[in-house]
């Protein structure tokens, strides 16, 4: 069908025809205009009528008479008026007519053929086509706009491209032609505009996601201006509402008011997913009895969003009859806390702050972490739930408690009392596209107030890094944290357009986490050589030290899958075959330091209370060695070494570990392992990688075998040994290995007595000779550092110590058969 | 309706003794005719107002809707007069 048939089908059209003769932009200048020259002509009006009869302003008066200049200007007062009333009319037309498609859950739905802005991209694109239609549209140079895209740049593409007449309409996927049918209509047929796109980085989705979000942006400031709407008619406070209910004088000590709240005011804020919660929250609160909730989440901000959406509704007057004409007030937990310090304090003041609240009879009380009373009355020695549980089952208030899950299950969930009457509500911790929208009207607002503009990209890269980089807490909270944080240091640094690389910069600021942002052409350089950095420092391992730099390779470009540790790896081998030292060379030439390695023994956690000493232990309230490791420093290697020795429950944890990329600490609280590699070090099944390697069998060839015999000897489940990314196993070291070893081991002696002015010859006959008598084939090189020590330190030490090496002196060692005896020169 | 117009203003009533004693139940009796009272008077004044207000709307409406209905012609009118106005002056 044609496009402008199509568009004649709906009642809109008028309205599209009727705009694109004046268009919203000159309405909006026409009305601010006439409003300047209105207050202008006005105050020139009152300055004439004032100064009439003064006689310094006689010229003046005969000059403004002569010309009839009042009635001049009173004829121009009178055509603004004229111009603004017709360019209000105009907004509540075009505003009125406005089709919402994203925000209230499409209410406004009629019986139409396609939405007002894929309409205003259609009726652009007439007499050319769909794309100039797209391109050209304001909403389309917005969305661009929000996509990085420069106006210039966007024209410079659209002057280049041809118009196809007589276009078909695309096809919408829904009931309605939307403008996201529009854009995939065109991702699909135009490839010169996929090209377009692709060049600067953009996606598909990444296209989709920007336009959702202008939509998003234009509702909501088409939604909020309309005050003529019921909702908004509303939240005007009538008179003598409250007249009927009772005053809190004590209450309101230690309490505040929710519909106060800035987040309750702010309408952008109200298109939130929690009508889930809300609704079971209302079903609760209108019970005749016993009309109370327990709204169960994580620690953070999600709860109390909840709240806030509640009051909002309550505000709006669009919420349940037991909720209609409610005052929702927070009682702060902390103010009751450090004012009552004594049991009778607490009790008197508690069951005086309950009674008041029911007498008001319009009393929604919110306890914010009513956990934090319930362990101050306890603590001393008052008993909370039976203190309160008289008003709990009355009918004259309604109570909210917030409590995070963790304490919920030890404290609430067991106590009959408190069941009974308290209905749980369990907040569902956001995905990632309902953190997007969440950021959606944050990002708007922040942009409104520090003169900043972000990028669809950014905003999708502020969701995303928040559950990716940052070790533990709520990803919701996280990513508001994290646009508030990057606003200031955006201004600092002079970024007024924040895109994904300024996110991810500030992130790897923020977490020294090198981000795959952008990656320089030093480290680069050291990605491309990992084989051969790490080689330097382990000898003999080429097939472990490969598996290695591959995992890390897909860690830093991003192709890894982002819900695992950057990589996870079991070496199987002898004891001194260098496993120990992979990682340490691994965090050196990676991480920058071998401090970045934190190395767990994993023979100290055998016993019972292994996991408790891992993730902290919930009765004494000590702290995790694990969760504390990985708090300070959430990115580096971890060395499980010994991995074997551990316990099951150890090796279930990190079954959960290498899956999901997260453990729950011992509050309940979810910590991030998503930016740490795990390495676990196994000297398990060594008697068959000896044997293999006295068959002349390379063990990498018999690793199935290895790992069945691991298997089968109920060491290791194969479902743990599946989550490694790869099990990697050390030969044990020949004899050309251990030169080298020895070799290294034997040049950082020589380095330390360079520092001290001394020469020293390492030999080949001295290599041999620390080779033959310091390994061995049980402990591999392992022994090699201790003989070195003993032998060669301890020379030289006697020869410094007895005169006979001072500096510029050469000490030289010869064997002579089995003796090791040192010449200075 | 015409009982909760005698109800204590903001229920700020005392409660009277459970055994009797005429002293705190004359001075209970007191408060509470006290904050009744206030309370009707308080009530009274807002259903005057309200009252003068539907007065007010129900004078005002048809006038609204006349003006609101004849605003494209008001308008004309407006700029008209304004340019004649202008021009002729």
């Amino acid at each position: 069908m044609n496009i402008t048939d199509f568009l004649k089908q709906s009642s809109i059209y008028n309205v599209l025809a009727t705009e694109a003769i004046v268009s919203e932009d000159f309405r909006l200048q026409l009305s601010k205009i006439s409003k300047i020259i209105i207050s202008v002509l006005v105050f020139v009006l009152l300055f004439i009528y004032f100064t009439k009869s003064h006689p310094r302003f006689v010229e003046f008066k005969v000059f403004i008479d002569q010309y009839h200049i009042v009635n001049r200007i009173f004829g121009i007062i009178l055509v603004n008026i004229g111009v603004y009333i017709y360019s209000q009319l105009a907004k509540f037309y075009y505003s009125s007519t406005y089709y919402f498609e994203k925000i209230i859950g499409n209410k406004y739905t009629r019986d139409e053929f396609y939405t007002f802005s894929a309409g205003r991209i259609l009726y652009r694109g007439q007499k050319t086509d769909i794309l100039h239609g797209f391109i050209e549209s304001r909403l389309g140079r917005f969305i661009f706009l929000r996509l990085g895209i420069s106006l210039k740049d966007s024209r410079a593409f659209l002057s280049k491209q041809k118009t196809i007449l007589k276009e078909d309409v695309p096809v919408p996927e829904g009931e309605i032609l939307k403008i996201k049918d529009i854009a995939k209509y065109l991702y699909s047929t135009k490839k010169e505009f996929v090209k377009f796109l692709n060049d600067r980085g953009i996606t598909d989705k990444e296209l989709y996601g920007a336009i959702d979000w202008a939509i998003y942006e234009i509702e909501t400031s088409e939604y909020t201006s309309q005050w003529w709407r019921p909702e908004a008619l509303a939240r005007t406070k009538s008179i003598a509402e409250d007249w009927s209910f009772g005053q809190t004088f004590l209450l309101n000590k230690y309490s505040r008011n929710l519909l106060n709240d800035q987040e309750v005011g702010s309408e952008a804020m109200s298109f939130s997913n929690r009508d889930a919660e809300i609704g079971q929250i209302e079903n609760a609160l209108s019970k005749s009895v016993g009309s109370n909730a327990l709204l169960v989440g994580e620690p953070g901000q999600e709860k109390m969003q909840v709240i806030w959406s509640l009051c909002r509704n309550i505000k709006n007057k669009k919420t349940s009859s037991a909720l209609q004409n409610k005052k929702p007030v927070l009682l702060i937990a902390n103010i009751i806390i450090s004012a009552c310090k004594d049991k009778t304090s607490l009790e008197d003041q508690l069951s005086r702050i309950f009674m008041e609240a029911v007498k008001a009879g319009n009393i929604v009380l919110i306890i914010d972490n009513i956990t934090e009373i319930f362990k101050h009355a306890e603590s001393l020695g008052s008993d909370f739930i039976n203190l309160i549980s008289p008003f709990v089952s009355s009918s004259g208030v309604q109570i909210v408690a917030l409590v995070n899950t963790s304490d919920f299950h030890q404290y609430f969930e067991s106590n009959k009392a408190l069941v009974n009457n308290f209905e749980a509500v369990l907040v569902r911790p956001l995905n990632t596209q309902e953190i997007i929208q969440i950021i959606y009207s944050a990002a708007l607002e922040a942009e409104r107030v520090y003169d900043v503009f972000f990028t669809y990209q950014a905003v999708a890269e502020l969701a995303n890094s928040a559950s990716y980089y940052f070790s533990n807490g709520v990803s919701s909270d996280k990513a508001m944290d994290l646009l508030n944080e990057i606003i200031p240091w955006a201004k600092r640094n002079s970024y007024n357009l924040v895109g994904k690389n300024e996110v991810l910069e500030y992130i790897e600021q923020k977490t020294n986490i090198p981000t795959s942002g952008k990656i320089s052409s030093k480290e680069k350089d050291k990605l491309v050589n990992l084989e051969k950095l790490i080689g330097q420092r382990v000898i003999g391992q080429n097939d472990a030290v490969l598996a290695v730099s591959n995992a890390l390779r897909r860690a830093r470009t991003g192709v890894r899958n982002p819900n695992k540790p950057i990589g996870s790896f079991l070496f199987l081998g002898p004891t001194g075959v260098g496993k120990t030292e992979t990682a340490k060379a691994l965090a050196y030439v990676f991480f920058g330091s071998e401090d970045n390695m934190m190395r767990l023994d994993m023979s100290e956690y055998q016993s019972d209370d292994a996991m408790d000493k891992l993730i902290g232990s919930f009765t004494s309230g000590k702290q995790g060695i694990l969760s504390s490791m990985i708090r300070e420093k959430q990115y580096g290697v971890i060395l499980l070494d010994e991995f074997e020795k551990t316990n099951k429950d150890v090796l279930n944890l990190f079954l959960q570990i290498l899956d999901e990329g997260f453990f729950s600490d011992m509050t309940g609280q979810k910590i991030n392992t998503r930016n740490i590699m795990f390495i676990a070090t196994s000297n398990a099944a060594a008697d068959t990688i000896f044997a293999a390697v006295n068959a002349d069998k390379n063990p990498k060839d018999s690793t199935d075998v290895i790992i069945s015999e691991i298997v089968s000897k109920g060491i290791f489940k194969p479902e743990l040994i599946n989550r490694f990314d790869s099990t990697i196993i050390f030969k044990p070291l020949e004899k050309v290995d251990l030169q080298q070893i020895a070799k290294i081991m034997l040049m950082k002696v020589s380095n330390r007595m360079i520092e001290k002015g001394l020469k020293f010859d390492i030999s080949d006959a001295l290599i041999d000779y620390v080779v033959e008598n310091g390994s061995n084939k049980a402990f591999g090189a392992r022994p090699m550092n201790r003989f070195i020590q003993d032998s060669v330190e301890g020379s030289v030490a006697n020869l410094i110590l007895n005169g006979q090496a001072v500096p510029g002196k050469v000490i030289k060692f010869s064997i002579d058969g089995k003796d090791l005896s040192e010449k200075v020169s | 309706m015409f009982g909760n117009f005698f109800t204590p203003w903001k229920r700020l009533a005392d409660s009277y003794p459970e055994k009797f004693s005429f002293k705190t139940y004359l001075s209970a009796f007191l408060a509470n005719t006290i904050m009744r009272t206030v309370g009707m008077v308080l009530r009274l004044i807002i259903i005057l107002f309200g009252v003068a207000c539907c007065i007010a709307f129900i004078i005002f409406l048809p006038i609204s809707i006349v003006i609101w209905l004849a605003l494209p012609l008001i308008i004309i009118f407006l700029i008209v007069s304004g340019l004649i106005l202008i021009i002729f002056s």
